[in-house]
């Protein structure tokens, strides 16, 4: 590959990568450089690196979690000083609150969020990532985005301003 | 994209409000991690590294085969075979013209009469030239000297004891040189 195109999905990936193995094991970094080092060594690039990427990480982050076992998951968490997102954002809902509830949701609407919000990946994607198909995909993501709205609704500023109470 | 669902109202909403978060940047360092891709980086040929060791291990034991064929192989065998090879009958041999100078070897007594001894030996230039020269008295004196040469045996033996000999001969390796 060649590495102007490799330093480029670092710049644009990375950071969802970090994010999207943060739900499965504590060493994120670990595993997204490893899925990198992997695809620099592919003799033919992939016709879709992000994807490529978003899959092995998958894989490579649910393995690792499982070695570290529940215990070292918990270390792992509580050493994690930073959060998921930065704390400088427009966004109108708190860093902290999104990721506390983004930690509650089930592992399929989770999955589906952050590979499509933030991984950019079409729903046909993120079907394929998880081995479901992309209607499947769509629905799990419409239910995790309506239980996130449900459960920030009160954190949302701009609901904050509609609701009249 | 374009294809993609799109989301009710209520909740393009919280995707965009979720979407305006930006994920934690990342903790991997970039020139480090493309200083370790290119020093993973390998040439297509070493991308197999079970390539050259199977080509070396078949010819390895392509070698070890051939040398275990060849300490087994039996001592030559050696065939001993009488062949008896009958030599054609020689051709008979060009006629040999006789050389200007040459003394024609002519015995007298084949000779029918001495005009064929004359005709023998005039047929070289000098002795022909000679006769022109001296007449007669040089042909009879040439001829008489003929005549009075004592006459060679000619061989006794067969031609294959004189074949035999030969061969005996070229066979003795002689004594100490």
């Amino acid at each position: 590959m060649d590495p102007d195109q490799l330093g480029r999905l670092i710049d644009q990936h990375a950071s969802a990568l970090e994010l999207y193995a943060r739900q499965w094991c504590g060493s994120a970094e670990d595993v997204v450089q490893e899925a990198f080092l992997k695809l620099a060594q592919q003799a033919r690039p992939p016709d879709n690196p992000a994807a490529w990427l978003f899959r092995a990480v998958r894989n490579a982050a649910i393995n690792t979690g499982i070695a570290e076992g529940r215990r070292r998951r918990h270390e792992s968490d509580a050493a994690e000083a930073r959060g998921w997102f930065q704390s400088e954002t427009s966004s109108p809902l708190d860093p902290a609150d999104a990721e506390a509830e983004l930690r509650r949701l089930d592992p399929g609407p989770r999955e589906t969020i952050v590979a499509h919000l933030w991984g950019g990946l079409t729903f046909e994607q993120v079907g394929k990532l998880m081995g479901i198909s992309s209607s499947k995909a769509h629905r799990l993501y419409a239910a995790g985005l309506s239980t996130l709205r449900e459960r920030l609704g009160a954190s949302c500023p701009a609901n904050r301003e509609k609701d009249p109470s | 994209m374009s294809s993609e669902p799109r989301e009710g109202p209520e909740l393009t909403e919280i995707e965009a409000a979720l979407r305006a978060l930006a994920p934690s940047p990342s903790r991997i360092h970039r020139d480090r991690l493309m200083f370790e891709a290119g020093a993973c980086w390998q040439p297509a040929a070493l991308r197999r590294p079970w390539l050259w060791p199977s080509i070396a291990a078949g010819l390895a034991a392509l070698v070890l085969g051939e040398s275990a064929m060849l300490a087994r192989r039996p001592a030559p065998r050696v065939i001993e075979r009488l062949v008896v090879v009958r030599q054609p009958s020689e051709p008979a041999p060009p006629p040999i013209r006789p050389a200007e100078t040459a003394p024609v070897e002519t015995h007298p007594s084949r000779a029918e009469s001495i005009d064929d001894l004359l005709a023998v030996r005039w047929t070289t230039v000098g002795d022909y030239r000679r006769g022109m020269t001296h007449g007669d008295d040089f042909v009879s004196t040439r001829a008489n000297s003929y005549v009075e040469r004592p006459r060679q045996e000619p061989p006794t033996a067969s031609v294959g004891e004189l074949r035999r000999a030969g061969f005996a001969k070229l066979l003795n390796p002689g004594g100490r040189s």
